[in-house]
Protein backbone atom coordinates (compact mmCIF):
# COMPACT_ATOMS: atom_id res chain seq x y z
CA UNK A 1 0.00 0.00 0.00
CA UNK A 2 1.06 3.59 -0.55
CA UNK A 3 2.58 5.43 2.39
CA UNK A 4 5.27 8.06 2.93
CA UNK A 5 8.83 6.77 3.26
CA UNK A 6 9.75 9.27 5.91
CA UNK A 7 7.82 11.95 7.77
CA UNK A 8 8.95 14.88 9.85
CA UNK A 9 6.14 14.54 12.40
CA UNK A 10 4.36 11.29 13.27
CA UNK A 11 0.96 12.76 14.07
CA UNK A 12 -1.11 15.47 12.41
CA UNK A 13 -4.12 17.54 13.39
CA UNK A 14 -7.29 16.61 11.57
CA UNK A 15 -7.98 19.83 9.67
CA UNK A 16 -11.03 20.70 7.59
CA UNK A 17 -12.16 19.60 4.13
CA UNK A 18 -14.17 22.66 3.13
CA UNK A 19 -14.37 23.92 -0.43
CA UNK A 20 -13.43 22.26 -3.67
CA UNK A 21 -10.14 21.13 -5.16
CA UNK A 22 -8.23 23.76 -7.09
CA UNK A 23 -5.32 21.59 -8.20
CA UNK A 24 -5.28 18.16 -9.79
CA UNK A 25 -8.71 18.72 -11.32
CA UNK A 26 -7.86 17.91 -14.95
CA UNK A 27 -6.89 14.70 -16.70
CA UNK A 28 -3.19 15.25 -17.38
CA UNK A 29 -1.56 11.91 -18.18
CA UNK A 30 -4.08 9.42 -19.53
CA UNK A 31 -7.22 9.68 -21.66
CA UNK A 32 -9.85 9.18 -18.95
CA UNK A 33 -10.04 10.10 -15.29
CA UNK A 34 -12.09 9.32 -12.21
CA UNK A 35 -13.17 12.54 -10.52
CA UNK A 36 -14.24 12.86 -6.88
CA UNK A 37 -17.60 14.55 -6.33
CA UNK A 38 -17.48 14.57 -2.52
CA UNK A 39 -14.85 15.32 0.11
CA UNK A 40 -13.32 12.39 1.99
CA UNK A 41 -10.28 10.87 3.62
CA UNK A 42 -9.39 8.02 1.29
CA UNK A 43 -7.25 5.39 2.95
CA UNK A 44 -4.23 3.72 1.43
CA UNK A 45 -6.15 0.42 1.47
CA UNK A 46 -9.04 1.93 -0.50
CA UNK A 47 -6.64 3.39 -3.07
CA UNK A 48 -4.92 0.02 -3.43
CA UNK A 49 -8.24 -1.83 -3.76
CA UNK A 50 -9.39 0.57 -6.48
CA UNK A 51 -6.07 0.28 -8.28
CA UNK A 52 -6.23 -3.52 -8.22
CA UNK A 53 -9.84 -3.43 -9.50
CA UNK A 54 -8.79 -1.22 -12.42
CA UNK A 55 -5.67 -3.15 -13.36
CA UNK A 56 -7.47 -6.52 -13.13
CA UNK A 57 -10.17 -5.29 -15.49
CA UNK A 58 -7.94 -3.67 -18.08
CA UNK A 59 -5.57 -6.66 -17.78
CA UNK A 60 -2.35 -6.16 -19.70
CA UNK A 61 -3.50 -3.25 -21.80
CA UNK A 62 -3.31 0.42 -20.99
CA UNK A 63 -1.69 2.30 -18.17
CA UNK A 64 -3.01 3.48 -14.81
CA UNK A 65 -1.99 6.61 -12.93
CA UNK A 66 -2.80 7.20 -9.25
CA UNK A 67 -3.21 10.95 -8.78
CA UNK A 68 -3.61 11.01 -5.00
CA UNK A 69 -1.20 10.01 -2.27
CA UNK A 70 -2.05 9.09 1.33
CA UNK A 71 0.31 11.35 3.27
CA UNK A 72 -1.84 12.09 6.32
CA UNK A 73 -1.48 9.74 9.34
CA UNK A 74 -4.73 8.53 10.90
CA UNK A 75 -4.37 7.96 14.63
CA UNK A 76 -6.47 5.74 16.81
CA UNK A 77 -6.62 5.02 20.53
CA UNK A 78 -6.56 1.36 21.56
CA UNK A 79 -9.88 -0.33 22.45
CA UNK A 80 -11.21 0.03 25.99
CA UNK A 81 -8.94 2.93 26.80
CA UNK A 82 -10.05 5.79 29.02
CA UNK A 83 -10.09 9.23 27.44
CA UNK A 84 -7.09 11.47 27.84
CA UNK A 85 -3.45 10.40 28.17
CA UNK A 86 -2.57 11.94 24.84
CA UNK A 87 -3.23 11.32 21.18
CA UNK A 88 -3.47 7.76 19.88
CA UNK A 89 -0.88 6.06 17.73
CA UNK A 90 -0.86 6.22 13.89
CA UNK A 91 -2.91 3.37 12.43
CA UNK A 92 -2.90 4.01 8.70
CA UNK A 93 -2.51 6.69 6.06
CA UNK A 94 -5.16 8.72 4.27
CA UNK A 95 -5.31 11.10 1.31
CA UNK A 96 -7.37 14.23 1.82
CA UNK A 97 -9.65 14.51 -1.21
CA UNK A 98 -11.88 17.44 -2.06
CA UNK A 99 -14.61 17.52 -4.74
CA UNK A 100 -13.17 17.93 -8.22
CA UNK A 101 -9.95 16.00 -7.62
CA UNK A 102 -8.89 13.43 -10.21
CA UNK A 103 -8.24 10.20 -8.32
CA UNK A 104 -7.14 7.83 -11.08
CA UNK A 105 -6.35 8.08 -14.77
CA UNK A 106 -6.30 5.45 -17.48
CA UNK A 107 -4.65 5.67 -20.88
CA UNK A 108 -4.42 3.40 -23.89
CA UNK A 109 -7.79 1.67 -23.58
CA UNK A 110 -11.15 2.27 -25.30
CA UNK A 111 -13.73 4.42 -23.53
CA UNK A 112 -16.07 1.57 -22.60
CA UNK A 113 -13.22 -0.38 -20.98
CA UNK A 114 -12.12 2.69 -19.01
CA UNK A 115 -15.68 3.38 -17.86
CA UNK A 116 -16.20 -0.18 -16.64
CA UNK A 117 -12.81 -0.20 -14.88
CA UNK A 118 -13.69 3.07 -13.14
CA UNK A 119 -17.12 1.71 -12.21
CA UNK A 120 -15.48 -1.25 -10.48
CA UNK A 121 -12.94 1.05 -8.81
CA UNK A 122 -15.60 3.47 -7.59
CA UNK A 123 -17.18 0.65 -5.57
CA UNK A 124 -13.96 0.47 -3.55
CA UNK A 125 -14.12 4.16 -2.67
CA UNK A 126 -16.17 5.89 0.03
CA UNK A 127 -17.36 8.74 -2.22
CA UNK A 128 -19.41 9.49 -5.31
CA UNK A 129 -17.32 9.84 -8.45
CA UNK A 130 -17.70 10.47 -12.16
CA UNK A 131 -15.70 9.58 -15.25
CA UNK A 132 -14.17 12.47 -17.17
CA UNK A 133 -12.39 12.63 -20.52
CA UNK A 134 -9.18 14.53 -21.16
CA UNK A 135 -9.81 18.06 -22.47
CA UNK A 136 -13.57 17.94 -22.08
CA UNK B 1 -18.68 32.19 -40.10
CA UNK B 2 -18.80 34.13 -36.86
CA UNK B 3 -18.80 31.71 -33.95
CA UNK B 4 -18.92 33.94 -30.90
CA UNK B 5 -20.93 37.08 -30.16
CA UNK B 6 -19.43 39.30 -27.49
CA UNK B 7 -19.70 42.70 -25.85
CA UNK B 8 -17.06 44.81 -24.14
CA UNK B 9 -17.37 44.83 -20.34
CA UNK B 10 -16.02 47.51 -18.06
CA UNK B 11 -16.95 46.18 -14.66
CA UNK B 12 -14.62 43.63 -13.13
CA UNK B 13 -14.64 41.35 -10.13
CA UNK B 14 -16.21 38.23 -8.70
CA UNK B 15 -19.71 39.66 -8.11
CA UNK B 16 -19.90 41.20 -11.57
CA UNK B 17 -18.71 37.98 -13.18
CA UNK B 18 -21.39 35.99 -11.35
CA UNK B 19 -24.08 38.45 -12.42
CA UNK B 20 -22.86 38.15 -16.01
CA UNK B 21 -23.07 34.35 -15.89
CA UNK B 22 -26.59 34.55 -14.52
CA UNK B 23 -27.60 36.86 -17.35
CA UNK B 24 -26.39 34.48 -20.07
CA UNK B 25 -22.86 35.74 -20.67
CA UNK B 26 -19.46 34.29 -19.88
CA UNK B 27 -16.63 36.62 -18.84
CA UNK B 28 -13.67 36.51 -21.20
CA UNK B 29 -10.60 38.43 -22.21
CA UNK B 30 -9.11 39.11 -25.63
CA UNK B 31 -5.48 40.02 -26.11
CA UNK B 32 -2.61 39.79 -28.58
CA UNK B 33 -4.10 42.21 -31.11
CA UNK B 34 -3.76 45.91 -31.88
CA UNK B 35 -5.91 47.20 -29.05
CA UNK B 36 -4.08 45.38 -26.27
CA UNK B 37 -6.02 43.50 -23.66
CA UNK B 38 -9.77 43.96 -23.39
CA UNK B 39 -12.28 42.45 -21.00
CA UNK B 40 -15.30 41.11 -22.86
CA UNK B 41 -18.37 39.00 -22.20
CA UNK B 42 -19.33 36.24 -24.64
CA UNK B 43 -22.87 34.99 -25.14
CA UNK B 44 -23.12 31.70 -23.27
CA UNK B 45 -25.30 30.14 -25.98
CA UNK B 46 -22.54 30.54 -28.59
CA UNK B 47 -19.92 29.20 -26.21
CA UNK B 48 -21.97 26.13 -25.35
CA UNK B 49 -22.52 25.47 -29.02
CA UNK B 50 -18.87 25.53 -30.05
CA UNK B 51 -16.81 24.85 -26.92
CA UNK B 52 -18.84 22.03 -25.41
CA UNK B 53 -16.50 19.13 -26.09
CA UNK B 54 -12.76 19.01 -26.49
CA UNK B 55 -11.38 22.55 -26.75
CA UNK B 56 -8.43 22.80 -29.06
CA UNK B 57 -6.10 25.74 -29.13
CA UNK B 58 -5.27 25.06 -32.77
CA UNK B 59 -8.53 26.21 -34.31
CA UNK B 60 -9.16 29.67 -35.71
CA UNK B 61 -12.50 31.14 -34.64
CA UNK B 62 -14.22 34.37 -35.58
CA UNK B 63 -15.53 36.56 -32.80
CA UNK B 64 -17.82 39.54 -33.27
CA UNK B 65 -17.28 42.10 -30.54
CA UNK B 66 -19.91 44.83 -30.39
CA UNK B 67 -18.32 48.16 -31.26
CA UNK B 68 -15.02 46.61 -32.39
CA UNK B 69 -15.96 44.21 -35.15
CA UNK B 70 -15.11 40.71 -36.29
CA UNK B 71 -11.70 39.36 -35.29
CA UNK B 72 -9.84 36.10 -35.86
CA UNK B 73 -8.93 34.43 -32.59
CA UNK B 74 -7.74 31.22 -31.04
CA UNK B 75 -8.95 29.97 -27.67
CA UNK B 76 -5.87 30.16 -25.44
CA UNK B 77 -7.46 28.99 -22.21
CA UNK B 78 -10.81 27.85 -20.88
CA UNK B 79 -11.40 27.89 -17.14
CA UNK B 80 -13.90 25.32 -15.99
CA UNK B 81 -15.55 24.63 -12.66
CA UNK B 82 -13.64 21.70 -11.12
CA UNK B 83 -16.80 19.78 -10.17
CA UNK B 84 -19.57 20.77 -12.57
CA UNK B 85 -17.39 21.44 -15.63
CA UNK B 86 -19.26 24.68 -16.35
CA UNK B 87 -17.21 27.18 -18.38
CA UNK B 88 -16.26 30.12 -16.13
CA UNK B 89 -13.89 32.20 -18.24
CA UNK B 90 -12.28 32.16 -21.68
CA UNK B 91 -9.00 33.62 -22.95
CA UNK B 92 -9.08 34.61 -26.63
CA UNK B 93 -5.85 35.39 -28.44
CA UNK B 94 -6.29 37.67 -31.41
CA UNK B 95 -4.39 36.68 -34.54
CA UNK B 96 -2.49 39.22 -36.60
CA UNK B 97 -1.70 37.97 -40.11
CA UNK B 98 1.95 39.07 -39.99
CA UNK B 99 2.72 38.04 -36.43
CA UNK B 100 3.96 34.58 -35.46
CA UNK B 101 1.79 32.81 -32.95
CA UNK B 102 2.78 29.98 -30.63
CA UNK B 103 0.19 27.38 -29.80
CA UNK B 104 -0.28 23.75 -28.80
CA UNK B 105 -1.35 21.37 -31.56
CA UNK B 106 -2.68 17.88 -30.75
CA UNK B 107 -0.86 14.90 -32.21
CA UNK B 108 -2.74 12.19 -34.05
CA UNK B 109 -1.02 8.84 -33.90
CA UNK B 110 -1.63 6.80 -37.05
CA UNK B 111 -0.71 3.25 -37.94
CA UNK B 112 -0.39 0.15 -35.80
CA UNK B 113 3.00 -0.33 -34.16
CA UNK B 114 5.03 -3.47 -34.68
CA UNK B 115 5.59 -3.47 -30.91
CA UNK B 116 1.88 -3.41 -30.13
CA UNK B 117 1.32 -6.40 -32.43
CA UNK B 118 3.99 -8.22 -30.39
CA UNK B 119 2.14 -7.51 -27.17
CA UNK B 120 3.62 -4.17 -26.10
CA UNK B 121 1.74 -1.01 -25.19
CA UNK B 122 1.97 2.34 -26.90
CA UNK B 123 2.80 4.82 -24.16
CA UNK B 124 2.01 8.38 -25.18
CA UNK B 125 4.26 10.86 -23.42
CA UNK B 126 3.05 13.96 -25.28
CA UNK B 127 -0.44 14.37 -26.66
CA UNK B 128 0.32 17.77 -28.14
CA UNK B 129 3.31 19.84 -29.16
CA UNK B 130 4.07 23.54 -29.07
CA UNK B 131 4.47 25.09 -32.49
CA UNK B 132 5.23 28.55 -33.83
CA UNK B 133 3.78 29.72 -37.13
CA UNK B 134 1.90 32.47 -38.91
CA UNK B 135 -1.90 32.37 -38.51
CA UNK B 136 -2.35 31.20 -42.13
CA UNK B 137 -0.23 28.10 -41.42
CA UNK B 138 -2.16 26.91 -38.35
CA UNK B 139 -3.07 23.22 -38.56
CA UNK B 140 -5.66 21.56 -36.34
CA UNK B 141 -3.60 18.44 -35.75
CA UNK B 142 -0.33 16.87 -36.75
CA UNK B 143 -0.20 13.25 -37.85
CA UNK B 144 2.53 11.07 -36.44
CA UNK B 145 3.17 7.68 -38.00
CA UNK B 146 3.99 5.15 -35.29
CA UNK B 147 3.77 1.99 -37.41
CA UNK B 148 7.55 1.44 -37.45
CA UNK B 149 7.96 1.42 -33.66
CA UNK B 150 9.01 -1.86 -32.07
CA UNK B 151 9.09 -2.73 -28.37
CA UNK B 152 11.59 -0.41 -26.67
CA UNK B 153 11.58 2.13 -29.51
CA UNK B 154 10.91 5.79 -28.82
CA UNK B 155 9.80 8.51 -31.19
CA UNK B 156 11.28 11.94 -30.46
CA UNK B 157 10.21 15.49 -31.33
CA UNK B 158 12.87 15.57 -34.07
CA UNK B 159 11.12 12.65 -35.83
CA UNK B 160 7.85 14.57 -36.27
CA UNK B 161 7.30 15.89 -39.76
CA UNK B 162 5.47 19.22 -39.79
CA UNK B 163 4.14 21.16 -42.79
CA UNK B 164 6.16 24.03 -44.19
CA UNK B 165 5.96 27.29 -42.27
CA UNK B 166 5.64 25.57 -38.91
CA UNK B 167 8.45 25.43 -36.35
CA UNK B 168 8.29 23.11 -33.37
CA UNK B 169 9.07 25.07 -30.21
CA UNK B 170 10.40 22.10 -28.26
CA UNK B 171 13.76 20.47 -27.70
CA UNK B 172 14.39 17.93 -30.51
CA UNK B 173 15.41 15.27 -27.98
CA UNK B 174 12.13 15.26 -26.10
CA UNK B 175 10.32 11.92 -26.31
CA UNK B 176 6.79 11.84 -27.74
CA UNK B 177 5.74 8.23 -27.73
CA UNK B 178 7.32 4.94 -26.75
CA UNK B 179 6.41 1.28 -26.92
CA UNK B 180 6.84 -0.57 -23.64
CA UNK B 181 6.28 -4.09 -22.45
CA UNK B 182 3.33 -4.48 -20.11
CA UNK B 183 4.39 -5.03 -16.52
CA UNK B 184 2.80 -7.80 -14.54
CA UNK B 185 0.42 -6.65 -11.85
CA UNK B 186 2.27 -6.21 -8.61
CA UNK B 187 1.34 -5.05 -5.18
CA UNK B 188 2.72 -1.66 -4.24
CA UNK B 189 5.45 -2.46 -1.76
CA UNK B 190 4.89 -1.45 1.81
CA UNK B 191 7.55 1.04 2.82
CA UNK B 192 5.90 2.82 5.67
CA UNK B 193 7.45 5.78 7.44
CA UNK B 194 9.41 4.99 10.54
CA UNK B 195 7.45 5.44 13.68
Amino acid sequence: MLSPKKVKWRKQQRGRMSGIASRGCDVEFGDYGLKALEPAWITAAQIEAARVAISRYIKRTGKVWIRIFPDKPYTKKPAETRMGKGKGSPEYWVAVVKPGKILFEIGGVPRDVAEEAFRLASHKLPIKTKVVVRGE
Amino acid sequence: MVAFEAVVRDARGKGVARKLRRSGYIPAVIYGGDFGSKAIAVKASTVQKYLKGLVREAHVWKINIEGIGVRDVIVKDVQKHPVTGEILHIDFYELVATRTVSLAVPLKFVGECIGVKKGGTLEIIRNEIEIECLPKDIVEEIEVDVSSLDIGDTLFVRDIKVPEGIRIALEPDEPVVTVVTVEEEEEIKETSAEE
